[in-house]
C-alpha cells in the first residue's frame, strides 16, 4: 500500500510509477467524494432540515427503505448537472436500480429539497435516460414524487422534451413495465400527469396534493376558492376522483405498500449467474495504480482485466492477431461475458478481429464489455493505403448494429473515432461507466491546439499575412487547455456523457450488477448485418 | 419386606425430568414409557422413551393431571410402575393411591405420607409434633375474611399466603398491608386450584431475610431414613429457585447436623420412604424453621447427586421394588461443591416474564463434571402450557470457587437462540459479589442483585456482526455484489432493526476489495467489522481488529445471536402496507401469547392510566394487563378462556383529550 507522502518522501520511492499512479487517482478519487457528497446532500443542510421538520423522509431515505435490506443500489447520473450553471448536483433527481421485493426495479426520486424537486434540462435528459435504462433492461418503475414540476425559468429548453416522460410512460406500460407512482408532496399541472399515467397510485394522505392547477391558479382561472386538500388532497382522490389507489397514512406505510404491490406483480427475481463467481485472480486494490499518471504513458489492459474478471475465466480471442485491441470471453460474478479492450491505438487488424469478434458474441448470445483507452485510429501515408477508413467502419459497423447488449467502461482516455468503434455513449451501451482518469474529446488539446495553430499559420501564409508567433502559440495553448478542461471526466458525466463515474475498484461489483440486469431482462444476438465494407 | 421387580417405567410427567428418568431406567435395563400431550408430541422425551403415549390436550387438567387417562396409559402399556418426577401429580396422594389400587408400583412415598406431609398446612402440625420448629402462621380449611385478617394481625405483616398443595413458588402471594389480604387470598386459591386440583392456602410469617436450606432424605420400605446433605436454594426470583447448591456456603458443621437431625426425625415420625425433601428457613444465628416436606424427586436433586455420588433416581426405583438402602447414613460421604443454574424461557428485563417461541438453536457444551439436563432440542417450540424451564446445568468442583468457575465457562459455551433465556442474567449472577463470597438471603436476587443489572446498551460491534451476518444469510436473494453496494462511495446503505421496542438504524458501507469488509455507523459511532469464518450456526467476527466468536440464528426478518457474555435479538424493521402510525394508540396489545383468564372493564369505562385490564394466563403465571393511557374503553376484543396470540389486541381505548 502506498500512502500521499510516499514520492515526497524518498527519491526511489518517486520514481515508482505504481506510486505515482495510486496518488493521481487518489487525487480523483476525492474529488469524486467531494462531488458525490454534494450529490447526496440534496438540497443542503438548511432545506433538508425544513424537509424533515415536516415530517418526511428525505428523497435518499426513502430509497433506502423501498429497497430490499441490503440490497444494491446501482445509482445512475449521481454528479448529473455537476458544475453546470444553474443546474444542482444530481440535476434534482436521484435515480437507480435496486432490489424491491426480490427483484431489479428501477427507482426514481425527486429531489424535492432541491429548487422544490424542480427539474431543469439536465434534469429531464436524465429522466429520459432512465426511462431508457428501463425499456432497455425490462425494468419496471418506482417513482417517488415530489416535485414542483417543470423548473419555469429554463421552460424555453425544457417544455418540448419533457412530454417525452409521459409518452415513455404509457409505451412501458405497454410494454408490461409498470409505474408504481408514490406521491409524497405537491404533484402539480404536467407532474399531475405523472400519477394520472402510472399504473399504480400510491398517495399520502394529508401529504399528496395532485391537481392540474393549483389553489391560485384555480381562484385566477374561475374565481372558485379551494384549499388544496379539498383540491387534490390524497383523501379526495382515493374516495372521489379514482386517481389515487392506495392511500397511505404516512411515508412508511406507503413505501410498504409500494414493496408490497412489487412483490405481488414482480417475480423475476434477480438472474442467476452462468456459473459459481469466482473472486478476480489479483487485488482489485491495484487498479487505483495501473492507469497512468502520465497520460502519454499508455497501460496493459490484460493487468486491468485480471482485477475484475473472475479467476481462471480469461481467454484470449486471436491474441497474435491486432495486439492493440484485446478481444476474447470472460465471466465476472459468474456472467459469460466476451471482451474487447483497448491496449493501444486501434488499427486495421484490431479493427477487424474486433468486427469479428462482435460477430462471434452475437452468434453465441453473448454480452459484451468494451473497455475504452484509445487515442483513436492510427493515421498516416501507409495506414490510409491500408485502408484504416475500411477497417474502422468495419468496426464501426458492427458495434452500430450488434444486438447483444454491451456495457462500456471508460478506463482511459477515449479519443476520436475510437469513441465511437468501443461503443461509446452513442452507440447506446445499455450502460457506460466511467473511471475517474478518464479522458474524452475528439483529439488531445495540444494536438487540437497544435492542429489550429496549423491551420492558422497555413491560411496566414497563404493570404500573404506575416506570422504572429506569439498569437499563434497563444491560441493553441488556450485551444488547449479549454479542451483539456472539456475531456475531462467530471465535464463529461456533468453532461451525461456516461452513467456515473465510478471508482474502478468497484468496476467488477458494478458490471456484475449490469450483467444481472441484462441476462434477466434478455436478449437474442443477431446475425443480420447490413452492408460491411470488406 | 419381599421385593418386586419393576420391568416398565411409566413416567408421569414431561420435558427434563422426563429424559432424566428414562435414562435411569435405560440404565437399570428397564423398560420406559412416556405419557405426552398434544404440546409435547414431538418433545425430546418422547424421542427418547422406549414407548410414547397420547395422554390428551395441551391443558394438564386434561392431560398430564387427569388420573384416569394417566392410569389408563400406564396399564395399556404394560407398566409395571409409575414415577411421577415432579409437579403435576408427584404429590397427589389420591394418585398415589389410585396407582397401588390399579396394581402397580407408585415410584414415591405412600399416600398416607404424602398426606401427613405433603399438604403444607399439615406438615406445620406435623413438624410441631414431632418438636421440629415451624414460622408463625394460621391454617384453617374454611376461615372467613375477618379470620384471616386477625390471623395476619397477630402473625405480623408481611405475611405469605400459601397454597397448602404445589410448589415451584405458585400459589404463593406476599402480603405487606392488610387491605391487599383477600385480593391475594383469591388469586392465590384461584391459581392453587388451577394448577394443583385444590385451593386451599394458609398464613405464614414472611421471613425474608432467611437462607432457604433444604435437606435431601431417602428412605426404604424398611424404614431406614438417611439424610443426604443438604442444598442451598436461597436464590429465587418469583419465589422459584434459579441457583442451588450443595453444601450451604455458610452452614457450620453443627448447624448442619442440627438440620440433618431435624429432618430425619421428621421423616422418620411418618415413616417416609422414597425421596423426600424438607425445606427450612435458616436464619443468621442457625435458628432454623421448617417451611415444608416436597415428598418427591427435586428440580435441584443432580446438586446432592454430584456431590454425594448417587443417583437418587435409582435409588427411588431401587426402594419402591422394596430393596434397602444400599449405604448408611455413616456411609454418605459429601465431597466437593455442586452448583445448579435453571436456564430458562424467561426476560429477566421483564420481570422474568416467560418466553416462549421456537428454539433455533440448543447447544449445550460437553464437559467434564459438568452436567445438563434438558428436554429440549433445535427446532422445538416452548409451549406455553407448562412451565419455563429449558435446561439446568450443574457444575461440580473440588471447591466452590471452582465450581462457580467451572459454571460460568459452561453457561458461556451455552447457546439458546430464538427463545428469551435467563443466560445472561445467570451468567451476571455467578460474577456477582454476594455471590461468589456465599452472602446471601431469600430476598437477595429480587431485592438486591437485580437492581445491579443493569440493560446493557447494545454496542455497535454486536449491531454490525447482526447485520453482516443477516445480509450474508440473505446474500442469495441480494445478487451478485456484497450486502449494501453503493456505487455511489459516499451513500451508506440502511438496515434498521429493533431490540425490545428500541429502533436502531444502522449504516454500512461495504468498504474492501480483496475481502468483504463493511464500515458501520450507528448513532456517532463507527467501525470497521468483516465475517473471518464461517461454521454451521458460528461465525468468527472481526470487529476493529478484535475477533470473536457469535453462534446465530435467523427465524424470518429476526436474528438472534449470542457472544460467550450475552444474548441480542433483533428484529429488522421494514416498511409495511399494514403498519401505519396512526392508529397505534389506544390498542392493548397482548405481551405474550396465554390465555385470557379475567376481563375487569366493559366497553365504555373510564379508566386511568395504569388500570388493571385483564389477566392474562401463561406459563403457569399471571400477567396483569393495564392501561397503557387513561381514556374510555372503546371495545374488548377478547373473553376469558380465549386463547390470545403474542401481539394480539386484547383491547381498544379511546384516549382522552389532554
Amino acid at each position: 500500500m502506498t500512502t500521499k507522502s510516499g514520492s515526497k518522501g524518498s527519491p526511489n520511492e518517486a520514481a515508482d510509477p505504481k506510486v505515482l499512479n495510486r496518488e493521481a487517482m487518489d487525487a480523483l478519487l476525492a474529488r469524486l467524494d467531494g462531488a458525490l457528497a454534494l450529490a447526496n446532500a440534496g438540497g443542503g443542510e438548511k432545506y433538508n432540515e425544513r424537509h424533515l421538520k415536516r415530517g418526511k423522509l428525505l428523497p435518499r431515505e426513502r430509497i433506502d427503505r423501498l429497497l430490499d435490506p441490503g440490497s444494491y443500489f446501482l445509482e445512475l447520473m449521481s454528479l448529473a448537472g455537476h458544475d453546470i450553471e444553474g443546474e444542482m448536483t444530481g440535476a434534482g433527481v436521484v435515480g437507480g436500480v435496486g432490489l424491491v421485493s426480490g427483484s431489479p426495479w428501477l427507482i426514481v426520486a425527486n429531489e424535492s429539497t432541491q429548487k422544490a424537486g424542480a427539474l431543469g434540462k439536465i434534469g429531464i435528459q436524465k429522466l429520459t435516460r432512465l426511462s431508457q435504462v428501463a425499456m432497455e433492461n425490462r425494468l419496471p418503475v418506482m417513482y417517488l414524487v415530489e416535485s414542483a414540476g417543470l423548473d419555469l425559468p429554463t421552460q424555453g429548453e425544457t417544455f418540448v422534451p419533457t412530454g417525452r416522460e409521459f409518452r415513455d410512460l404509457a409505451r412501458r406500460s405497454k410494454m408490461r413495465l409498470p409505474t408504481v407512482a408514490v406521491v409524497f408532496g405537491t404533484s402539480t399541472a404536467g407532474g399531475a400527469y405523472l400519477p394520472g399515467m402510472s399504473d399504480y397510485v400510491i398517495l399520502v394522505r394529508d401529504k399528496a396534493h395532485v391537481f392540474l392547477a393549483g389553489p391560485p391558479l384555480v381562484r385566477m382561472a374561475t374565481g372558485e376558492m379551494m384549499d388544496e386538500e379539498s383540491l387534490g388532497g390524497a383523501e379526495m382522490h382515493s374516495t372521489k376522483s379514482g386517481l389515487g389507489d392506495f392511500l397511505a397514512d404516512d411515508e412508511e406505510q406507503a413505501l410498504g405498500m409500494a414493496r408490497e404491490i412489487a412483490g405481488h406483480i414482480r417475480r423475476v427475481g434477480v438472474a442467476k449467474a452462468d456459473r459459481q463467481a469466482v473472486a478476480p485472480e489479483k487485488n482489485p486494490e491495484e487498479l487505483l495504480e495501473i492507469p497512468s499518471a502520465n497520460k502519454r504513458i499508455p497501460f496493459e489492459a490484460r493487468d486491468v482485466l485480471a482485477r475484475i474478471v473472475d479467476a481462471g475465466s480469461f481467454f484470449e480471442f486471436k491474441p497474435l492477431y491486432g495486439p492493440t485491441l484485446v478481444t476474447g470471453w470472460a465471466r465476472i460474478h459468474g456472467f459469460s461475458v466476451g471482451f474487447l479492450a483497448n491496449n493501444g491505438v486501434l488499427d486495421a487488424q484490431s479493427a477487424a478481429k474486433g468486427a469479428q469478434f462482435i460477430a462471434l458474441c452475437n452468434q453465441s448470445n453473448t454480452p459484451i464489455l468494451f473497455f475504452q483507452n484509445t487515442t483513436g485510429f492510427m493515421v498516416g501515408k501507409s495506414y490510409e493505403e491500408n485502408g484504416i477508413i475500411r477497417y474502422g467502419s468495419k468496426l464501426v459497423a458492427a458495434v452500430s448494429n450488434s444486438k447483444v447488449p454491451a456495457i462500456t467502461i471508460m478506463m482511459g482516455g477515449s479519443y476520436g473515432a475510437g469513441n465511437y468503434a468501443m461503443c461509446g455513449r452513442a452507440y447506446e451501451p445499455r450502460f457506460l461507466f466511467t473511471w475517474p482518469n478518464h479522458r474524452i474529446a475528439v483529439m488531445g488539446g495540444a494536438q487540437l491546439g497544435g492542429v489550429m495553430a496549423l491551420i492558422k499559420r497555413e491560411g496566414a501564409e497563404k493570404e500573404g499575412r506575416p506570422v504572429d508567433e506569439a498569437a499563434l502559440a497563444a491560441t493553441a495553448k488556450e485551444t488547449e487547455l479549454k479542451v483539456e478542461s472539456q475531456s475531462d471526466a467530471f465535464f463529461a458525466t456533468a453532461r451525461l456523457w456516461d452513467d456515473g463515474i465510478i471508482d474502478p475498484r468497484d468496476t467488477r461489483d458494478v458490471l456484475g450488477i449490469c450483467l444481472s440486469l441484462v441476462n434477466g431482462a434478455g436478449f437474442e444476438g443477431t446475425m443480420a448485418w447490413g452492408v460491411v465494407r470488406h | 419386606m419381599k421385593t418386586r421387580d419393576i420391568k416398565k417405567v411409566f413416567i408421569a410427567n414431561r420435558g427434563e425430568v422426563a429424559c432424566r428418568i428414562i435414562r435411569a431406567c435405560r440404565e437399570l435395563g428397564k423398560a420406559s414409557v412416556v405419557g405426552y400431550s398434544e404440546a409435547d408430541r414431538r418433545s425430546l422425551a418422547v424421542a427418547q422413551a422406549d414407548q410414547a403415549i397420547y395422554l390428551g390436550p395441551a391443558a394438564s387438567a386434561e392431560s398430564y393431571l387427569n388420573v384416569a387417562k394417566v392410569l389408563e396409559a400406564a396399564k395399556s402399556s404394560g407398566c409395571d410402575a409409575i414415577h411421577p418426577g415432579y409437579g403435576f401429580l408427584s404429590e397427589n396422594a389420591g394418585f398415589a393411591a389410585a396407582v397401588e389400587k390399579a396394581g402397580l408400583i407408585f415410584i414415591g412415598p405412600t399416600a398416607k405420607a404424602m398426606e401427613a406431609l405433603g399438604d403444607k398446612a399439615r406438615a406445620r402440625a406435623q413438624a410441631e409434633k414431632a418438636k421440629v420448629p415451624v414460622p408463625p402462621g394460621f391454617s384453617k380449611e374454611e376461615a372467613t375474611s375477618k379470620e384471616w385478617k386477625a390471623a395476619a394481625d397477630q402473625i405480623g405483616y408481611p405475611v405469605l399466603v400459601k397454597a397448602v398443595a404445589g410448589g415451584g413458588g405458585r400459589g404463593i402471594r406476599k402480603v405487606n398491608k392488610a387491605d391487599e389480604l383477600d385480593t391475594a387470598i383469591e388469586s392465590a386459591q384461584a391459581e392453587a386450584k388451577s394448577g394443583f386440583g385444590h385451593g386451599q392456602v394458609f398464613l405464614e410469617k414472611c421471613l425474608d431475610k432467611a437462607r432457604h436450606i433444604e435437606v435431601q432424605v431417602m428412605g426404604d420400605t424398611q424404614g431406614n431414613v438417611v439424610a443426604l446433605g443438604e442444598r442451598e436454594c436461597s436464590l429465587q426470583r418469583r419465589r422459584q429457585k434459579i441457583w442451588e447448591e450443595s453444601p450451604a456456603p455458610k452452614l457450620s458443621a453443627k448447624g448442619r447436623a442440627a438440620l440433618l437431625n431435624a429432618a430425619v426425625t421428621l421423616a422418620k415420625s411418618v415413616g417416609y420412604h422414597n425421596a423426600g425433601t424438607l425445606e427450612f428457613l435458616v436464619s443468621d444465628d442457625e435458628a432454623f424453621f421448617f417451611l415444608e416436606m416436597n415428598t418427591r424427586l427435586q428440580v435441584e436433586h443432580p446438586v446432592t447427586e454430584m456431590v454425594t455420588g448417587t443417583d437418587l433416581v435409582k435409588l427411588q426405583i431401587a426402594v419402591a421394588e422394596g430393596k434397602p438402602l444400599p449405604f448408611t447414613q455413616e456411609e454418605v460421604k459429601a465431597r466437593g461443591c455442586a452448583i445448579e443454574v435453571r436456564l430458562c424461557a424467561e426476560d429477566p428485563k421483564e420481570g422474568f416474564r416467560p418466553a416462549t417461541g421456537n428454539l433455533l438453536l440448543v447447544d449445550f457444551p460437553a464437559m467434564a463434571n459438568v452436567r445438563v439436563e434438558t428436554g429440549f432440542r433445535t427446532g422445538d417450540e416452548i409451549p406455553m402450557e407448562y412451565d419455563s424451564l429449558l435446561a439446568k446445568i450443574i457444575a461440580w468442583g473440588e471447591t466452590r470457587a471452582e465450581a462457580i468457575g467451572k459454571l460460568v465457562r459452561a453457561l458461556e459455551a451455552t447457546s439458546i437462540l430464538g427463545v428469551t433465556t435467563n443466560r445472561d442474567f445467570l451468567l451476571k449472577l455467578a460474577a456477582d459479589g454476594p455471590v461468589n463470597d456465599g452472602q446471601f438471603d431469600i430476598s437477595y436476587v429480587e431485592s438486591h442483585f437485580v437492581k445491579k443489572v443493569k440493560p446493557e446498551p447494545v454496542d455497535l460491534g454486536t449491531l454490525a456482526a447482526a447485520t453482516a451476518i443477516f445480509l450474508r444469510y440473505r446474500q442469495e436473494a441480494l445478487g451478485v455484489t456484497s450486502a449494501g453496494f453503493r456505487n455511489n462511495r459516499k451513500a451508506w446503505a440502511f438496515v434498521d432493526w429493533q431490540e425490545e421496542g428500541s429502533k436502531t438504524p444502522v449504516r454500512l458501507q461495504y468498504k474492501s476489495y480483496a475481502t468483504v469488509e463493511w464500515e458501520f455507523l450507528c448513532q456517532g459511532a463507527k467501525g470497521k467489522g468483516r465475517v473471518l469464518l464461517e461454521k454451521g450456526n458460528q461465525v468468527v467476527w472481526e470487529w476493529q481488529g478484535k475477533s470473536q466468536t457469535f453462534s446465530y440464528a435467523i427465524a424470518g426478518s429476526r436474528i438472534t445471536l449470542a457472544t460467550p457474555q450475552l444474548s441480542h435479538s433483533f428484529s429488522l424493521v421494514e416498511v409495511s402496507a399494514a403498519h401505519s402510525s396512526r392508529k397505534e394508540k389506544g390498542q392493548v396489545r397482548s405481551p405474550m401469547p396465554g390465555k385470557v383468564s379475567k376481563v375487569l372493564v366493559g366497553n365504555g369505562d373510564i379508566v386511568e392510566e395504569g388500570r388493571l385490564l385483564a389477566v392474562l394466563e401463561a406459563m403457569k403465571l399471571e400477567h396483569s394487563i393495564r392501561a397503557p393511557h387513561s381514556g374510555t374503553v372503546q371495545n374488548v376484543l377478547v373473553k376469558v378462556g380465549q386463547n390470545v396470540a403474542l401481539g394480539a389486541e386484547l383491547i381498544l381505548i379511546e384516549e382522552t383529550p389532554a
